[in-house]
């Protein structure tokens, strides 16, 4: 792998960390009723995080992935890594950015009603709750699939 | 605020709509060959071409969502923000389960 | 230092925080209880030992996929991966997580309204086994943790550690059942 592919594959792994931890932060900060200042920077943390790793992620999946992981998983001894696992990960992970920036946008133009009004609120700490759920999920799949490479 | 609410509002469905979009492509991709072949076309490889699209779903439905949705007060919210998020857990239970059958079949 | 040794240091100190944090945890609460409240001191110690904890728990996880990426790069992972007790840590690993979110969503917050009065009060006493069960599981798993990575010429099943794990969680239970009976409701 190039030093290019490298990187792009650090930053889409660094940058998805700290849009998965931005979103616990977000989530965290609305159960504890924490200041919407660090709920609001972590929110847009979260965004720019899953964008960014998105955008990575995608560079290597097409120009690398495609054409020297992909063959040697599936000739491998867990093809399964590549048929269920990339397959599910590489779709699942496009929900992430549109339900983070929904996040992004719920803390930063409504936080008083959020405050106020609980039904607002637990909607609020169900979605970055799945977008936890879905992170974590997509990470684990990302280690599966590493370890399937020869 | 009432702009606020609406901006909200409208992102969360646009949201939904491209989650929908998202787990409806990967499926009918798989099953239907020239729709994957389409988007390798257009976009030089299907995943760019779901990725490209889902962007302009929710671009496309968040806009109109803002501009032709009617005045309502923040009671929808919480009900459309469970639907997004509901939408996204079932969206990807069924891109896996369709996933782990395709590949047993 | 390599960045090998730099991540392995890191993965060591992210497990002793959270093995200290969980074992400094637990016994922080059952010493605040044995008076049969939590004053507002005892609450924001315990508080400050959680945030050690998921500190611990964050230089754990990057430190533990920053060693999953070199691995890959340099000689592949798969017999690390799906090897049963790797599965079996990041099964744990994912409980400490999810169980850290519960306890900061519903117990935290318990501890906050309740605190000076009494804990066998029927409004909290109602809630007690959700507060041991989420702190047996946080230092049961810590410990699980922390053995599954020392432990090197452990070849056990993914079942069968998995079962060990959950017997050993359940043990928890029944001795958490029993000395919050005796110390906060003195039965």
């Amino acid at each position: 792998m190039t030093p290019l592919f490298q990187n792009f594959l650090l930053g889409h792994i660094l940058f998805g960390l700290l849009a998965t931890v931005s979103s616990v932060m977000v989530f965290l900060g609305l159960v504890k009723n924490a200041g919407f200042q660090k709920i609001r920077i972590n929110s847009l943390v979260g965004v720019l995080g899953f964008f960014i790793s998105w955008i990575l992620g995608g560079y290597y999946y097409v120009n690398f992935y495609g054409q020297q992981v992909k063959p040697a998983i599936k000739s491998g001894n867990y093809p399964w890594a590549h048929g269920i696992f990339m397959e599910t990960k590489e779709h699942i992970f496009l929900f992430l950015p549109f339900l983070s920036l929904v996040l992004a946008l719920l803390v930063w133009f409504l936080k008083n009603e959020v405050n106020k009004n609980s039904r607002l609120k637990k909607a609020g700490i169900f979605l970055a709750f799945m977008i936890i759920v879905l992170a974590v999920s997509v990470t684990f799949m990302g280690m599966l699939i590493s370890g399937a490479v020869k | 605020m009432e702009k606020k609410i609406k901006i909200v509002r409208a992102a969360s469905l646009g949201a939904i709509a491209a989650a929908i979009f998202i787990a409806a492509s990967t499926v009918m991709a798989e099953l239907f060959a020239p729709f994957k072949d389409f988007l390798k076309e257009k976009f030089s490889h299907h995943w760019v071409g779901k990725s490209v699209l889902a962007l302009l779903i929710f671009l496309t439905v968040s806009f109109l969502g803002y501009f032709i949705l009617k005045k309502s007060g923040i009671d929808s919210l919480p009900r459309i923000l469970l639907i997004l998020g509901l939408t996204a857990v079932f969206g990807s239970f069924l891109i896996l389960g369709f996933f782990i059958y395709e590949y047993l079949k | 230092m390599d960045w090998y040794s730099v991540l392995v240091s890191g993965h060591i100190i992210g497990t002793a925080l959270g093995v200290g944090g969980a074992t400094i945890s637990d016994y922080l609460f059952f010493k605040s209880v044995k008076d049969g409240k939590i004053t507002a001191g005892e609450f924001s110690f315990l508080k400050a030992v959680s945030k050690v904890l998921w500190l611990g728990f964050l230089i754990l996880v990057f430190s533990g996929l920053g060693l999953l990426f070199l691995w890959r790069l340099n000689a592949g992972a798969g017999e690390l991966v799906f090897s049963s007790k790797f599965l079996a840590k990041m099964t744990v690993v994912s409980i400490i997580f999810f169980n850290g979110l519960l306890m900061h969503w519903k117990v935290f917050p318990l501890f906050e309204a309740g605190l000076n009065k009494p804990l066998n009060s029927e409004g909290f006493s109602k809630k007690i086994p959700l507060v041991y069960s989420t702190g047996v599981i946080s230092i049961v798993s810590w410990y699980s943790v922390m053995l599954l990575g020392s432990w090197r010429e452990m070849r056990f099943s993914y079942p069968v550690i998995m079962i060990f794990y959950v017997f050993l969680i359940l043990a928890g239970l029944v001795m958490a059942r029993f000395v919050v009976r005796k110390i906060i409701f003195k039965k």
